[in-house]
Parts: structure tokens; sequence; C-alpha cells
């Protein structure tokens, strides 16, 4: 450690003290102003890490400052509805997932997919099973065989009805040919925690939130719902492998409001790609457990259509899809 | 051997220009920023983040640390000057530092906050090395039952912590808790009470509903007052209380950091609950209850203890579980995430130096918090000199942008302002305002794990008791509320009996 | 025994009216909600609505005994009428204060945050000062600067410095 790092300390706190001070001089040329990503969740989440991640390089491509606004509450909606009903100017864009499809069809006052404008899509985030290594049990067969034994043997956990954890547990137990205990969590930390303290065996997280637990062998990942391993788990088998065809995920995109005109969306998408591309991002992302599949806004659409397919059907038939949103 | 690389490392730290630096920068912000309504410890880190990126992960640590210790001190400087909470942790420190304010006591609340609070952190920090396997054996017991029986604990509490009648205020706390339930169902993402109403689908947030009850409450009042003449203001007095003064206080502070550190452990509890019951547990024990509310130091040092304390503790989680204690350790998690450090059973298994690192970082950051604090006293007291006209528009003007900061939300701002007038209302219908906070902070607690409990046991309420845990501090909390009951009864006995000898 | 609240019946009674009237109007918003609500509860579960109803259940009993105990403890307070309108009169400042800041949200979206505070706040000034110490047109001043500073504060720290996504 010496003083270069004080003084490039300093000179960053300088820069953020600074933040747009030059946002006024040039009106024409697009970006002129801060550009504001915003994130759904609270701060310290998987959505607000890529959320300032993917920021920060986006404000060295597109050299404007870049901002983060954790809009939150309502489960997520609040937040969906700030980007939705932003001008659609191109400074307000937002990270996106599962989550937003599920409010769409559960909460009248949620903007539709049709809102929003896909603008890049970022990383796969497949849905796993994890159990705890206190049960002794290591293989997928083995769990399933205890299941079909007694189905309350493990309880798991996940997330409220809604959350992609929740989904992951509802198109898991099916494909395994299994009934599965459900035990609802606010969230993804709190369900890590009870599932380190015992109070459920199983969880059906994505990878990034149990991935240094598995690494540490206190939790056992015991497939992986996608179609080609888990890069930061090369050892760990898909469904596929082991006999079941099972493939569900979250994903992670960037929108906008809909509506932007051709020309800033297209050096949008570009300068989203550029920073998703950009090497500072791409190792910090895979050191968090991200499955990264970039590509853009075509494919982004093509993506989000699949996935509202996928999660309609699941919240229709656990009687979560609000009156006036089923359709017809 | 911990001990020994904590030293080296503290050494380290302490004897590198650059790293003090640092250290210094950080606490001079997260005071700042902690001290303005509305931005939250959580935010102030979340901020000040991106600013980190281009550092080493140990510096990057160091500065973290240092703007999470000093913005939760922070927080408290504009709950007294104000009666404006920064931070969900301060609430209970406008209690009665606010009044304090008001008798021109502000430098002097502001030294007994600072102190405590310094003590209180290295309290939690001693206690956090020393019993770091207690704790987290501690903290890994807690499931749904405990948490359940804690909150339980913590709505038994709330009963103590007001002056009045105690039914009154225990309904006032049971309206909290309702109000706490408004919004989306944890569980089953059922909607209550928001009749499709966008600001009730969002909840009631602590900031906005607290920054209304106390900010804009006492302002609303005070305009009701507002009277030809009423420009006097109280002069800024002392700013430091003897030491012989904040020596005869050690048990309060003891007790608020034996609390905070204990609830900190508690994932997921978080600092507003350790602070909520260090206050209403002091009230209960003092000699004078009755003075609680009117700027009793005690009502001030104990919450600040906990307050700084239960941030050693809410490492407890982090550090033996990999898991983040609350929010605030998130974002703290988060950004270690960033440097590549998941904190994790793995790495303070590999690497015993970066956890002296996080413990030297905390200890650094109190004793710069500490330094610059003393400097900040003197400044911040002058925000009393603003004559009362000038003051009351401009808390008006914060409680709008604190209460929409903590979400971006502008409905939040409506939320705020109801609050405002609920909290003017009470105030003349003499009804206690203190609890309905207490109920909104454990009310969520209290209903998720109450219910998820029943879902374990499918039902069978005995799952409470058959835990030990739970089953003490429902023991407790029965205690707690027979106690008064019976010596009133008995005081009552004992009366009649003289009357009796009497006759 | 006294009235439990103050030793005052009138403000016993006032609570009472308020803890029963929540109670009610609670329980029919509760309902509404419930019949909304179609999803499943999980077994065990005393269900999304079982701690809210018995909240608003207990705030009703404790209204209905304070509404009893404020009868079994009347005692004849003098009604002057002239105390209640001095009341209603110093309440309307805080009435103002409450529907400027209803306003302001509104205010903020359409001609953006700085503005908006400033606008808020030069009349505020002007009114509070002209209350303390009499209306004199040298008041203006300090009104308009204390405006545009809390406007230039507003600008510069929440919305450059933080950058906050406050309305602009």
């Amino acid at each position: 450690m010496n003083r270069r790092h004080l003084l490039s300390s300093a000179f960053a706190l300088a820069a953020a003290a600074g933040l747009s001070g030059q946002a006024a001089l040039a009106q024409d040329a697009y970006p002129s102003e801060p550009i504001h990503i915003t994130v759904v969740w609270p701060a310290g989440g998987g959505h607000d890490l890529v959320g300032r991640l993917l920021g920060n390089e986006l404000s060295k491509v597109m050299d404007t400052p870049v901002v983060v606004d954790n809009v939150t509450g309502a489960g997520g909606t609040t937040g969906m509805r700030h980007i939705a009903d932003a001008d659609p100017d191109g400074y307000t864009i937002g990270v996106m997932g599962l989550h937003a499809i599920s409010q769409s069809f559960m909460n009248a006052n949620a903007p539709t997919m049709d809102d929003v404008d896909p603008l890049i899509y970022l990383s796969d985030e497949p849905g796993a099973l994890e159990i705890s290594a206190d049960t002794g049990i290591e293989t997928l067969d083995d769990y399933v065989a205890a299941m079909k034994d007694d189905p309350m043997a493990f309880m798991n956990g996940n997330d409220p009805q809604g959350g992609n954890s929740f989904v992951f547990a509802n198109v898991i137990p099916k494909g395994l040919g299994i009934e599965m205990m459900k035990l609802p969590y606010p969230g993804h930390a709190p369900t890590v925690t009870a599932l380190l303290t015992g109070e459920v065996q199983t969880a059906t997280l994505p990878i990034p939130p149990v991935l240094e637990h598995a690494k540490a062998g206190t939790v056992t990942v015991l497939g992986v719902a996608s179609e080609t391993r888990h890069p930061q788990l090369p050892d760990v088998p898909t469904f596929k492998e082991q006999g079941y065809d099972i493939v569900t995920g979250d994903f992670v995109m960037i929108v906008g409001p809909k509506g932007m005109p051709a020309e800033i969306k297209a050096k949008l998408e570009e300068g989203l790609l550029a920073a998703a591309g950009s090497e500072a991002f791409t190792s910090a992302a895979a050191k968090n457990g991200m499955v990264l599949r970039t590509g853009g806004s075509e494919m982004a659409a093509e993506e989000l259509a699949t996935q509202v397919e996928t999660v309609y059907p699941l919240l229709l038939e656990a009687g979560l899809v609000a009156d006036g949103l089923k359709r017809e | 051997m911990l001990l020994s690389t904590f030293l080296d490392t503290l050494a380290g730290f302490a004897t590198d220009p650059a790293m003090l630096g640092l250290i210094a920068i950080g606490a001079v912000l997260g005071l700042i920023l902690g001290a303005v309504p509305g931005i939250s410890s959580t935010m102030a880190l979340a901020i000040l983040m991106p600013v980190t990126f281009g550092m080493e992960p140990g510096p990057a640590i160091l500065f973290l640390i240092s703007i999470f210790m000093s913005s939760v001190y922070g927080g408290s400087v504009s709950a007294i000057l104000m009666k404006l909470p920064g931070t969900p942790a301060s609430i209970f420190t406008q209690v009665d530092g606010f009044p304090m304010t008001q008798q021109g006591k502000a430098g002097q609340a502001l030294t007994y906050a600072l102190v405590a609070s310094t003590i209180g952190g290295m309290i939690g920090l001693a206690m956090l090395v020393v019993l770091a396997p207690v704790l987290a054996g501690f903290a890994t017991n807690f499931r749904s039952p405990e948490f359940a029986a804690v909150a339980l604990f913590g709505i038994v509490m709330l009963s103590f912590a007001s002056n009045g009648s105690t039914l009154v205020a225990t309904v006032v706390g049971l309206i909290g808790v309702m109000l706490g339930m408004v919004g989306f169902d944890n569980l089953t993402d059922a909607q209550r009470m928001t009749m499709d109403v966008p600001a009730l689908q969002s909840g009631f947030n602590l900031i906005p509903v607290i920054i209304g009850l106390f900010g804009l409450g006492e302002i609303l009042q005070n305009l009701a007052e507002f009277r030809q003449g009423t420009s006097a203001r109280p002069s800024i007095g002392r700013i430091f209380v003897p030491v012989s003064d904040l020596v005869s206080r050690w048990k309060v502070m003891l007790r608020g950091s034996f609390i905070g550190t204990f609830i900190g452990a508690i994932p997921a509890a978080g600092s507003a609950v350790a602070v909520s019951i260090a206050y209403a547990q002091e009230r209960r024990l003092s000699k004078e209850p009755e003075k609680f509310g009117t700027g009793h130091p005690d009502g001030l040092v104990a919450p600040e203890a906990a307050n700084s304390a239960s941030v050693g503790g809410s490492l407890v989680p982090l550090i033996a579980l990999g898991v983040p204690g609350d929010t605030i350790t998130a974002v703290l998690m988060g950004a270690l995430m960033v440097h590549g450090l998941t904190p994790g059973p793995l790495l303070f298994a590999k690497d015993p130096t970066f956890v002296s690192w996080i413990y030297a970082s905390v200890l650094l950051a109190l004793v710069a918090t500490l330094v610059f604090g003393i400097g900040m006293i003197r400044v911040s007291v002058l925000v009393t000199k603003i004559p009362p006209q000038l003051m009351h528009v401009f808390i008006a003007v914060f409680c709008v942008i604190g209460a929409f900061a903590i979400r971006n939300d502008m409905n939040d701002v409506y939320v705020m302002v109801a609050f405002g007038v609920v909290g003017f209302v009470f105030s003349r219908l003499s009804l206690p305002v203190t609890p309905l906070a207490f109920g909104l902070i454990l009310g969520p607690i209290l209903e998720e794990n109450l219910r998820r409990s029943l879902m374990i046991s499918r039902g069978s309420w005995s799952i409470f008791l058959e835990r030990p845990i739970s089953a003490a501090l429902i023991a407790i909390c029965v205690v707690l509320v027979a106690l008064p009951l019976f010596s009133a009864l008995a005081a009552r006995l004992r009366l009649r009996r003289q009357a009796a000898g009497a006759r | 025994m006294q009235p439990p609240i103050d030793g005052s019946t009138r403000k016993t009674f006032a609570a009472a009216a308020f803890f029963l009237v929540l109670c009610v109007l609670g329980l029919a918003i509760l309902r509404d909600s419930r019949l909304a609500w179609q999803g499943m509860k999980m077994p065990g579960d005393p269900g999304p609505f079982f701690l809210i109803r018995l909240c608003l259940w207990a705030t009703g009993i404790a209204g209905a005994g304070l509404l009893v105990l404020g009868v079994l403890t009347r005692r004849p307070a003098p009604q002057p009428t002239g105390e209640m309108v001095a009341a209603a009169r110093s309440w309307i400042l805080s009435g103002l204060l409450v529907l400027s800041l209803l306003a302001m949200p509104w205010l903020m979206q359409a001609i953006g945050t700085p503005q908006a505070v400033a606008l808020f706040a030069a009349p505020w000034i002007l009114l509070l000062g002209t209350i303390s110490r009499g209306w004199h047109p040298r008041l203006l001043i300090p009104a308009a600067g204390f405006g545009l500073a809390s406007a230039v504060f507003v600008h510069l720290v929440f919305i450059r410095l933080l950058a906050l996504p406050l309305p602009n």
C-alpha cells in the first residue's frame, strides 16, 4: 500500500463529488446527462451488484456519469413502474428479472411487459436444488428416494409465491416426480440463513447466493436446471445429465421505458453491450457466480416472450393471477 | 493466535499515513451523509461503494467500514438537533435527545451520544473478538420460533417504553404492528388493506413513518403554538459533559452494549430492534422512568450504546455463516463481493488475516468517528442558532426529501405527511407515539416468523415451548406481564390489611 | 379513580372513539382484501389476515374498555366553547402546512424539485416572519433569499452530489 492509492482514491472521491458537473453543457448529443440505472431491490442484493458493476463500466464507455437508484417496495412493482413511467429519453433504464413478469400478472398496478422495452440480455440464472451437508445426502437419486419414501423428510426454503426460487420449487419437484414441502422466506439471503441454521434442509435458489457455501462444502448442490453445467461449479451435474428433463431459470436483462427514439436506443444498446463485454465486468460477474450470455435487444425480447409463456401457466395454477389480468 | 494477527494488522494500519487518510475521509463523509435526513447508513455505503472499485480490497474494506461506523453516529446528529432520525437505528435517540436540545443542551446531548456510541462500539467489537464462537452458536440457534419469541418480547417491552397508561401504550403498539403488515404479505404475497392504492401496496416504510411522526409532527405542534414573539430560541450552552457524569452511567452503557451486541448477532433482527429493546429496558430499570422522554441522559445513552454495539453483533452472522445480519452488512457484503471476497465459512477458515482486517478497521473507524465527531459537535450545534421560523420551513423541506430518498418513491411523501398528522393528533389526545414506531419495527418480524413456525409445526402452537430459547423468552414475557399485575395486587391486599388493622 | 388518559374525560372519550373507529374501518378494509385474495395458504399457516384481525379486535376491545372507564370516571368538566374555537384557530397554521406539503409531490413533478422547494419555502418564511414580528416589506428580502438558498442547497446536495432521482 502506498501513497499512490490514497491519491487515486481521493481522485475518485473528487470525481464522485463533481458528479454531473458537466451535465448541462452539451444538450444536443446523447448522452449529455447522468444515466440512471433503476434497481428495484434494496442495495446489497444481486441486482444491485449488477447495476453498480455495469454502471461503473457503462460510465466509462458512454463517458457520462451513471448512478444507481434503488426504487424499492411492493415486491419490485414500485421500481418497475418508475422505469415504465420515466421519460423515454434514454436516461432512465433498469435491471429486470423474472419477478417483473410475475408481478405483471399478480398486481393490477404493475406495468405489463408491453410497457417496457428490452435493451440487452445479460445473463441466465439457472435454477438449482441445494441440500444441507448435515443431511448426509450427496446425490440426487438419494434425495428423490428419500422424498418418495417420506414427502415430509426434507423441507424446502424458497421465495414467496411469484419469486424466482418459488418458480423453481414448482418446476423442479414436478420434474423429479416428488411432492415438496415449501417454506417461504422473504428473499434469498434469509433462505440461505435458514438452510445453514438447519430450519430447512433443501433450497431451490439460483447459484450465486450459495456459491461460497457450495465451495466450502456446507451445502451440496444436487443439480443445476440448465442445459450445460454451471461454469463456477463444473463438478455439479445438470438435471438432464441425471435423467430428469428439468430446465428452468431466472434471467437478468436491462430494460428501458417504451418509446425511446431508435437512435438513442441503438446507442444505449451498443454502450451496454460494450460495458457488459468489458474485462472488468465479466471477471467480477463470473466471480459472483453469474452465467453471462449477453445479447442485443432482439434476443432480449425473444427471451422475455419465452419466459412469459413459462411463468404464466405456473401462476395461473397457483391461483396467483389477478382477476383483470387473466388471459382469454 | 487471532489476537496477535489482529494487533499486527492494527499496527500496520495505524502507522500507514495513506490508511489513516482513508479512514479520516471515510469518517467525515459518513458523519455528514449519516446526518442528512433520509440518507441511511445503507444508502451512504451504497452511494460511496463505486468509489472503492478502483482500490485494493484492504483499503476498500477499511474505507467502507469507516463510512459505516461513522454514519451510525451521524444519524443521531439530526435526530438530536432536529428530531429527524437519519437512520432507523437512531429512532430512539431523538426521544430524549431532542428535548435536551430544546432545553439548550444540544452540545451535551451530542457528547453523550458520541461517547456512548464509541464505548458501545468498542464493547461490541471486544465481544465480537472474544466471544465470536459463542455468539455464532447463539445466532445459529435462532430459527423462526425464536425470532417470533424475540419480537413478542419486544412487544411486551414496549408497554414500558412510554409514559402514561400501559394499556394505551400497548394498544398503540398493536396499531403499529398492524400498520407494519399493510402491503404485500412476505409469505403468500397477498395484498393486505391496500385497496389497490400504490402508496399502500408499498407498505409503510419505517423511515417516512418516523420522519412524519416525530419530525413533521413536532413542526405541526410548534405551528399550532406559533405566535408573536415565539422567536426565542435556546442557547447552545455547555458542550462537554463532566467525565464523572459519563463514568457514573457505566451501567447504562454496559447494559445497552450487551443488548445491542446480542440482538445485533441475531440474523435479520437488526439495530432498530436492538435500540428499541435497549431503550425500553433502561426505562423499565430506571429509578426515574417518568423523566424518560423529557431529556433524560440515560434515555439517550442506552440506545446509542446499543446502536453502535449492534454493529459488532451484526458482523457475527457475516463472519460465522457468511450471511448478512442486516441490510447494512448486506451492502458491505455486496461491496466485498465486488472485490472478489465473498465472506463465507471458506474465507474465514482460509484467511484469518482477513478477519483481523475487519476487526482493526472497526476499531480505527470508531476512533476516527470519536475524533471527528467531537470536532463536528461545535459546528453542528450552530444549527440550533437558526431562528425557529426558518428552522420549521427547512425541516419541512428535509422531511419531504428525506421521505422520498429512502426508496426514491413519491408515495412515501404522502405517507410521511399522513403520519405527521397522526403524530400531531396523537399528541393532542395525549396518546404516546413511540409504541407506534416500536410496533411497526416488530410487527412484520413477529408475523412472518410466527406463521412460518406454525407452517413448520403444521399448526401446532407447542413449537414455541418445545425449543429452549423460545420457551425461555416466552417465560420472561409472562413474568414481565405478570409481575406488575402481581405487585399491584399485593399492594392492594396490603393496603386492605392495613385498613382492616387500623379499624 | 381517574380517567385513564391524562385524567381528562374528554381525551379518554376521544381516544376511545378513535380506537373504535379504527377497528370498524380496519375490519371493513380487511374484508375487502380478504375477498380479493385468491391464493392458497400453506398447511398450518393461520393466514395472511390472522394477526391483523387479532390486532384490530384488540384495538376495538380496548376502545370499548376506555369508553366504559371514561363513563365510570366521568366528571362534569366545564365545556367552554371559547376554548374549542381558540384550539381550532391554532390549528389553522398546521393545517395549512399539511395542505402545502400534500401539494409538494405534484409541484415537484410539474416544475422541478428546486423550484418547488423555493416556491414552498419563501411564502412560508414570509408568513411565519409576519406572524412572529409583524408585517414589514423588509421581510420580503430574507424570505426570497432563504427560499432561493434552500432551492440551491437542494439542487447542489441532493440532485448534483447525491444524484437522487428527484423530479427535475
